[in-house]
């Protein structure tokens, strides 16, 4: 080899083989014979790590350093022993979440937060850029030696440059794929493991064999020599920041993430890599004390670095020359190639596509769009390098490697941590990056520049203003090497900030979702779909293919929900909702490896997102006052209470079958976002499909969580409900009504329905009234309810047609009023009636739950088995429910026996809290019960020696008339009664047992008249067995 | 694959402990033991022992990927 053209001429030729070999392999994947797919390239592929710094940078260290350079490798090869542990953890989580990045995979753990995700991507291109340039400059420098020195007349850097560029864009974005895996590109690293191997083995073996007398004749050469000897010692801090640096960076560096993370087809190959790799490691490393010493002994010129080509070159072998020349070039392509890829990729889904998907209008070819600024962002990683090492020389470069490695380690605590640790959050993992970010700026990369020459020397010398304990690299006069000490104070700061921000902030419900599924990445996957819209319907076939299509063009969109649909057994012209849900599941995964996780979650966000915003206030005060937490219902004054509320400060959400500006114009409102009812699609304004009930759930759920105290006007249910009927089972509209209620109950909004009073079954008297629960209120949602529970049992009984026969028989029976078109059990008729009950049938919570204990009373006697509790346990609690309402008979006094008054005052509160009216008689301080089990103190009536003050009511324990009396008072106005009267021993110690058995018979008799349930708690560890039995005898004891 | 058992390679404290003993043995004070002037077999003593502990890692992942990759 004689000239630069030569050399530049072998390695387009070196190229295009690699490119035959991408081909192949790409050619086979097609074919569904892949090459790649199997342990041992897995394992090879994962030599990319050993770069040009590694090929010429070991030897070079070696040579200067000693044993310096081993750490590098130690450190890795310690990694991989935790490899079925931790990087099959994060191969799972990548698999499953569909993550392309090392900046994906950390954003996604912490909500898909844009901000690491940014922080990540900026960070690995400011590594990267040197680290390119260190290739270019190592290639270029190995053809000035093998050229003798002869030059071209264009810039050699940038001729390589200007190839690898080429050859990264060819395989590592040929077509938009949401894998983001590249078997053609993988195929090339691994044989360009294979190669580099090659050449390092063959001149070691050939240094140490032809030129010498054997390994031991060098190290002792270079130890009975004065100059060397000191080679052999080890620096152990340094040793050991080494070994730990380059332990994270096997696993963090992008194209390390990106090699054994994305690119990993089959979990159990890692096996084999765990111990392939560190062999690997050990073959490459085996001759470099060798060649670093015989150069050394040779007096070799120039770098030390390029002892391992000079050698040969001056030994007249042309061949081995070559040959380590066609190393170093497979060194440093496959680092390019694979960074370029990698670090594209992040700054596409990182830096561009959150930006884009705000910006962009629809009707562009974003498929074609995403692909080309991947391309442009490998090609500007490429460029970048280039212009780097145009800037910078070789020995300017030569600690790039550590640098990187240090920076690449500043992600361990955030990316480690959130494997194993479900409290780590967004906020510790910036702070604790960013703060080991700029440690590592300050301690790592300001040195290297001033060593450079960049910048002065003295900041390195004195410290900034002359304080000497602010030198970067001895931080507050830490005697340490440079990477130490950098070392020590970034993953220190930064490991201490991640903790400790993240234990005083609150993830979000999506973060901590998102921190369940990294951390029990094992456990048989949860739901990510929420709860409150996991069992109702959402969108259609044709909505989830036309969202994937605008991102990864039409063809790849159907072929890839026809692949989601088979695996879920599915037919499209018959969907149910969990197989709809897990098709958004899997539009959402693939546009996460399309797009990464943020521009995945502005999509998402996009399809249920309105932005609340509060109107110019008026300065008056307004006319009505609706409380947060509370429903109101208005038949005529909706829009008015509406806009007088929005425009008084409050942020509203209007969802109308009207037209937006009408009712904009109407309300005197302009900003208060307004979503219109309708099928109609496209247009300047919001609109959502009537039947879509869950996108309008999540639409309101979404403004609710992302405003403060704001009100939702809905205009109307009624209409909701006639236009759902017959089209979505019953159950997802009363799915739909329940979750409102239970959103408005939630503390953070006010809810106003607009309803005619003949649709309804309550009355309206005032403008606005405020209703307990809604599920009573519309015409037909109790029929709804009731056929739903009834369904229910008939599902869980043994016998069908004993569920329907017994509840034709109570509807005929009339026990809930008017019966007129319930079917009656004909005895001539075959088989059973079907369910047929009145739609405009009134039932109240109470009617309801009297209904269905007799219900299951006449069940049990077909069944005595049957239990209606375990039957409807489920759905009570879907519809917000408490057992207790099933369990309770109302006109029924209850005995709880326990030590100490606990369970009585919770089933209590959980009654109250459903809207039952209560009244507490305790010994506890009304105060203690709110704050325990939030009673208000209105509902209590304190025993007590202590006279009422404050507004709380007492009742000495003497004074039971007294005490009789309020109650008597409050079962005359409750609608829907229920009292607790703890303390029972209380009373006996102040009066006497008979006197207040007499008081709780009274009491009995009162409550059976009143339609009420009394619960009476007693100690029975108070009482004599007489006594106890004698109280019990008065009451029915209530079991769980 | 065989499903994961009781063994010991099968529990991850045990890997954890292999990755700290290992660094251990890789660093101070314990390459102490194999200073610059120690040598065997006319061979430096600290290329050796490196050298046993390196090779003893990845006979430790070999004979793992033939247990549970059998």
């Amino acid at each position: 080899m004689s000239s630069a053209i030569f050399a530049l001429e072998a390695m387009v030729v070196y190229l295009l083989l690699l490119f035959g070999i991408a081909h192949y392999a790409e050619k086979k994947r097609e074919a569904g014979q892949s090459i790649v797919s199997n342990p041992y390239v897995y394992a090879l592929s994962l030599g990319v790590y050993c770069s040009a710094w590694t090929f010429y940078g070991s030897i070079g260290r070696a040579a200067t350093t000693g044993l310096g350079f081993l750490p590098i490798y130690l450190g890795p090869s310690l990694a991989m022993l935790l490899g079925w542990l931790m990087i099959r953890k994060m191969i799972r989580i990548s698999k499953q979440f569909r993550l392309t990045s090392i900046s994906d995979f950390i954003s996604f753990r912490y909500g898909r937060s844009y901000a690491i995700g940014a922080l990540v991507t900026v960070v690995s291109l400011m590594v990267i850029t040197p680290y390119v340039a260190l290739q270019l400059i190592a290639i270029s420098a190995s053809i000035h030696i093998v050229s003798e020195g002869q030059t071209l007349w264009l810039d050699t850097k940038l001729v390589v440059a200007l190839l690898l560029g080429a050859f990264a864009v060819m395989f590592g974005a040929r077509h938009l794929d949401p894998l983001e895996r590249h078997e053609g590109l993988v195929a090339v690293v691994a044989f360009e493991s294979v190669v580099k191997l090659i050449a390092f083995l063959a001149v070691g073996s050939f240094i140490t064999w032809e030129l010498f007398g054997g390994y031991s004749e060098i190290v002792e050469k270079v130890l009975a020599n004065q100059d060397y000897s000191h080679l052999i010692e080890i620096e152990y801090v340094s040793w050991f920041s080494l070994t730990l640096i380059s332990f994270f960076a096997i696993l963090l560096l992008p194209r390390q993430f990106h090699l054994m993370v994305v690119e990993n087809s089959d979990e159990p190959h890692l096996l084999k890599a765990m111990w392939i790799f560190p062999l690997y490691l050990l073959l490459i490393n085996l001759f470099v004390p060798a060649i670093a010493g015989a150069g050394m002994l040779l007096g070799t010129p120039g770098l030390k670095d390029m002892f391992i080509i000079t050698i040969p070159y001056q030994q007249n072998q042309a061949a081995l020359a070559f040959l380590v020349f066609i190393g170093g070039v497979s060194a440093a392509t496959a680092m390019v190639l694979v960074d370029s890829v990698a670090v594209g990729n992040m700054m596409l889904n990182e830096l561009e596509m959150p930006r884009l998907m705000r910006v962009i209008g629809r009707g562009r070819d974003l498929p074609g769009l995403l692909l080309n600024l991947k391309r442009l962002n490998i090609l500007l990683v490429v460029a970048l390098g280039y212009l780097f090492s145009r800037a910078v020389g070789y020995q300017s470069l030569a600690d790039i490697g550590t640098i990187s490695f240090l920076a690449a380690s500043q992600m361990a605590p955030a990316a480690l941590g959130g494997l194993y640790w479900k409290r780590g959050s967004r906020e510790g993992a910036i702070a604790g990056m960013s703060a080991g970010f700029l440690i590592w700026i300050y301690t790592a990369l300001l040195p290297t520049l001033a060593k450079g020459g960049w910048i002065s020397q003295s900041l390195l010398d004195q410290g900034p203003f002359g304080l000497g304990l602010l030198r970067p690299t001895q931080l507050l006069g830490l005697e340490l090497d440079i990477w130490s000490n950098s070392v020590f104070w970034s993953l220190l700061v930064n490991g201490l900030l991640y903790v400790l921000v993240s234990l005083m902030s609150r993830p979000s419900p999506e973060e901590q979702a998102q921190a369940d599924g990294f951390v029990d990445a094992y456990q048989p996957r949860k739901a990510v779909i929420p709860e409150e819209i996991r069992s109702i319907r959402i969108g259609t076939l044709a909505e989830v293919e036309s969202t994937l299509a605008r991102y990864i063009g039409e063809e790849k969109a159907a072929r890839s929900i026809e692949t989601e649909l088979a695996r879920l057994g599915a037919r499209p012209e018959k969907l149910d909702a969990r197989q709809m849900l897990e098709l958004w599941d899997h539009v959402e995964k693939t546009l996460t490896g399309s797009l990464g996780p943020s521009a995945t979650r502005i999509i998402v966000q996009d399809r249920t997102a309105v932005r609340p915003v509060a109107e110019p206030a008026r300065p008056s005060q307004p006319a009505y006052r609706l409380e947060i937490g509370k429903i109101y219902l208005s038949a005529s004054m909706g829009y008015q209470v509406f806009s007088d509320q929005v425009t008084h400060g409050i942020e509203g959400l209007c969802i109308t079958y009207r037209e937006p500006e009408e009712v904009r114009l109407e309300g005197g409102f302009s900003q208060t976002p307004v979503i219109q009812l309708s099928h109609k699609r496209g247009g300047e304004e919001r609109t959502i499909s009537p039947t879509n009930l869950p996108l309008l759930f999540v639409t309101i759920k979404a403004f609710v969580e992302s405003s403060k105290g704001s009100i939702i006007m809905l205009d109307s249910l009624e209409s909701l409900i006639q236009e759902n009927a017959g089209l979505v089972p019953e159950g997802e509209v009363l799915d739909f009504v329940s979750q409102l209620e239970r959103l408005a109950r939630s503390g953070r909004t006010r809810i106003l329905l607009t309803a005619r009073p003949e649709a309804l079954h309550v009355q309206l008297e005032r403008d606005v009234n405020a209703v307990s629960s809604l599920l009573f209120t519309h015409i037909p949602l109790p029929a709804y309810l009731l056929k739903v529970f009834v369904a229910t049992l008939t599902a869980r009984a043994d016998d069908p047609e004993v569920v329907l026969r017994e509840t034709n028989n109570l509807l005929a029976s009339g026990i809930l009023g008017s019966t007129d078109s319930a079917a009656s059990c004909d005895p001539d008729m075959m088989g059973v009636a079907p369910l047929e009950i009145d739609p405009a049938i009134k039932l109240g919570r109470r009617e309801l739950f009297s209904f269905l204990r007799k219900l299951g009373k006449a069940i049990h006697k077909s069944e005595s088995q049957f239990d209606i509790r375990g039957a409807l346990k489920d759905l009570m609690e879907k519809y917000g429910f408490s057992r207790y309402e099933l369990m309770l008979t109302p006109g029924t006094t209850y005995v709880l026996e326990d030590e100490k008054p606990f369970r009585s005052l919770e089933i209590f509160a959980e009654l109250v809290k459903i809207g039952q009216d209560g009244l507490c008689i305790s010994r506890y301080n009304p105060e203690v019960l709110e704050e325990r089990y939030d009673i208000e103190p209105s509902r209590v009536i304190w025993l007590t020696q202590k006279s009422e003050e404050g507004g709380i009511r007492t009742v000495e324990p003497t004074n039971l008339p007294r005490l009789s009396s309020m109650i008597s008072e409050f079962l005359r106005q409750a609608t829907d009664p229920v009292l607790l009267m703890e303390g029972l021993g209380y009373l006996i110690t102040q009066s006497n047992y008979e006197t207040v058995l007499r008081f709780i018979q009274s009491q009995r008799d009162d409550i059976a008249l009143r339609d009420a349930v009394l619960l009476v708690h007693i100690d029975p560890l108070s009482l004599d067995t007489k006594e106890l039995h004698r109280l019990e005898s008065e009451m029915e004891p209530l079991e769980d | 694959m065989t499903p994961p058992g009781d063994g010991l390679a099968d529990q991850e404290e045990f890997w954890m402990l292999l990755v700290l003993l290992a660094a251990l043995l890789l660093n101070w004070p314990l390459l102490t033991m194999t200073g610059p002037d120690k040598m065997l077999m006319g061979f430096p003593l600290r290329l050796i022992y490196l050298g046993i502990i390196w090779l003893s890692i990845i006979l430790a992942t070999y004979l793992f990927d033939r247990r549970t990759g059998r």
